[in-house]
């Protein structure tokens, strides 16, 4: 029992509290807490896209359709009614799972698959980021901001907040990956990635459990949204940004598909080691991406299990070698 | 209000932009069709990239950017067998996770070094010869995209003949149908696969080439023309070569008029919302065999 605790419990908690400490290590300094923020954006992102693509193995492009119509929902809401973001969120989060519903539903229906889905996802970016451009009640080509700070309506003036928050949902998202590896869901999910065929000859309704792990996902991403555009200030119809969706699918296979601790720490030093080059070699704005690339690329041609695997691997030596000196 | 005219005028203009278009999708189409495998970032990899090297081939040597294809067909070619030999045959025969994944790994790669090396600010040339316009009948035409349609034309017709009149060409349709059936009786597919990889390359980045003396160049128009392309592969269908020529002038007329008729913001929503229907309602395309 203790065992139980001090593997499956201690090792994450201790982790969280090294995440949550950071602000502190950096003496509350609000550009560290952005910028640790909006690195846990990503690994929160990663971390959902895990559960359909990881999992489920359907590669999906289309989150930051369902981040920006988060973001668009709860900006809307609060610039226009004042309503506050706790309400906010969960609404996003709604708007986007509706989304990936309606379109989610006929892509299953007609067996759209593998690149097909990707592609079909994807074009939803552009598509949604035009509507929004000319619907200019809501969207338009002028960017909106939030206003000064209401603590209130949780719109606070520091970062810190938020940055509490993400780390609270990043834990969250976790630990509904890991109850959904474990559970009869994630044994479908999982037999769907390795062969749809197979595992609807066996009798899975791979439809259903397809269209359920996407709307996990999307509602998650969603509520992300309302977190991001409170982090940002502002919100605009190029939030819907196709680089962000690439950005997450690469995290989430880089980390490898399906391990869980992958994408959380793929991101922490992917997207950290994209806000360093930035302030030191910031004239070469496109140095991130190629390193992504190269990233990538080795990881598929090499390593096709991805990183979290070489973690997992390292985690399990380290163990061990620690038993062997207790004997 | 749009008069008719301009309507007929701007239909016949988005035709001439859509052969374009559709000899970047029939470089993809080739791609596809013949390896199976989905080259996620072809408007990364060789167009954008084309088009950048179109646009050095002018600042550096002064060649014109409707004569630059004979210099980057080669470059391309060598280019695409290089990717095959690194990328596509590790990826081809494994899940279509993987090939997606390594080819959004390239486009990610060359859309970096497209920054890298030639800043994010939008490139253009500034002078071709085929600069000013022929009026036929009343109706303005660009040169530019008329010698570039017509550049388009002359490589579907080259293509269609390698396939059907050549040698070589009849073994690609073969190893199409049946890969293990053709390798029996003593096709070297190995090198047929390296070949089409390296045509399907070239001939988009011909089509960068021709783009360049009417377009501008920028980091992430990569994106909006790779998913043009996709749209012409999908209305086209697999395993016809007049399919990708007739989806291609049908999108360039529809993103023409709607430019015109409605927004230009919203030519590409039109596009995109006929893509997703198309995938829905019929994924083997208009023309498609399978």
């Amino acid at each position: 029992m203790v065992k139980i605790l001090s593997e499956k419990i201690l090792l994450p908690a201790a982790l969280f509290l090294v995440v949550a400490l950071i602000p502190l290590f950096f003496g509350f300094n609000e550009y560290y807490t952005f910028t640790f923020s909006i690195i846990l954006v990503y690994a929160c992102a990663s971390s959902a896209w895990n559960i359909i693509g990881g999992m489920a193995g359907q590669l999906d492009l289309a989150a930051a359709s369902y981040v920006g119509l988060g973001m668009f929902m709860s900006g809307t809401l609060y610039t226009r009614f004042n309503i506050p973001f706790w309400i906010g969120m969960p609404l996003g989060g709604l708007v986007a799972a509706g989304f990936a519903l309606a379109i989610g539903y006929p892509t299953f229906r007609f067996k759209l698959r593998e690149f097909w889905y990707a592609l079909s996802s994807i074009a939803s970016v552009p598509i949604l980021r035009t509507l929004f451009l000319v619907w200019e009640d809501v969207g338009g080509p002028i960017e909106r901001w939030l206003g000064k700070p209401q603590p209130l309506l949780m719109r606070f003036g520091s970062f810190l907040p938020y940055f509490y928050i993400l780390v609270a949902m990043l834990a969250a998202i976790i630990y509904l990956n890991y109850r959904i590896k474990n559970s009869k869901t994630g044994y479908y999910l999982f037999a769907i990635g390795a062969d749809e065929e197979a595992a609807a000859s066996l009798g899975i309704d791979v439809r259903r459990y397809k269209l359920k792990a996407l709307i996990t996902y999307a509602f998650i991403l969603g509520m992300l949204g309302a977190i991001y555009v409170n982090l940002l200030g502002n919100y605009h119809p190029d939030h819907f940004d196709t680089f962000f969706t690439i950005t997450v699918a690469a995290i989430g296979i880089i980390g490898g598909l399906g391990v869980i601790y992958g994408a959380p720490i793929v991101a922490f030093i992917l997207v950290g080691l994209n806000e360093v080059a930035r302030f030191s070699v910031g004239t070469i704005g496109g140095l991130p991406w190629v390193i992504y690339g190269v990233i990538m690329l080795g990881v598929v041609l090499f390593r096709p299990k991805g990183v979290g695997q070489l973690f997992n691997e390292a985690y399990v030596k380290i163990k061990r070698s620690l038993r062997r000196k207790r004997k | 209000m749009v008069s008719i005219e301009m309507l007929i005028g701007t239909a016949i203009v988005g035709l001439l932009v859509g052969c374009i278009y559709a000899l970047g999708g029939l470089g993809l189409a080739f791609i596809y069709g013949i390896l199976d495998f989905v080259n996620f970032g072809h408007g990364d990899f060789p167009l954008m990239l084309s088009m950048y090297v179109t646009f050095w081939f002018f600042v550096i040597f002064g060649l014109d950017p409707i004569f630059s294809p004979i210099a980057a067909v080669p470059i391309f070619f060598l280019l695409g067998i290089l990717v095959y030999k690194t990328v596509a045959r590790r990826t081809m025969k494994g899940p279509a996770l993987s090939q997606i994944a390594a080819t959004i790994g390239l486009m990610l790669m060359v859309r970096g070094l497209a920054q890298v090396v030639w800043s994010s600010d939008p490139r253009s040339i500034p002078s071709t010869i085929v600069r000013g316009s022929i009026e036929i009948g009343g109706i303005l035409l660009p040169q530019s995209r008329l010698v570039g349609a017509l550049v388009s034309i002359g490589a579907f017709i080259v293509i269609h003949y390698f396939l059907n009149r050549t040698y070589t060409g009849l073994c690609i349709r073969a190893i199409t149908d049946d890969r293990v059936a053709t390798e029996i009786l003593g096709v070297n597919t190995e090198r047929l696969y390296m070949l089409s990889f390296g045509i399907g390359i070239g001939l988009t980045s011909i089509a960068g080439a021709v783009m360049m003396t009417y377009s501008f160049v920028d980091p992430t128009i990569g994106l909006r023309y790779g998913l043009l392309l996709f749209v012409i592969l999908c209305l086209a269908g697999l395993g016809t070569i007049k399919g990708v020529l007739f989806a291609g002038c049908i999108l360039g007329v529809i993103e023409a008029l709607t430019t015109v008729i409605w927004e230009s913001r919203a030519a590409m929503l039109v596009v995109f919302i006929i893509f997703i229907l198309m995938l829905w309602l019929r994924p083997k395309g208009l023309w498609g065999r399978r």
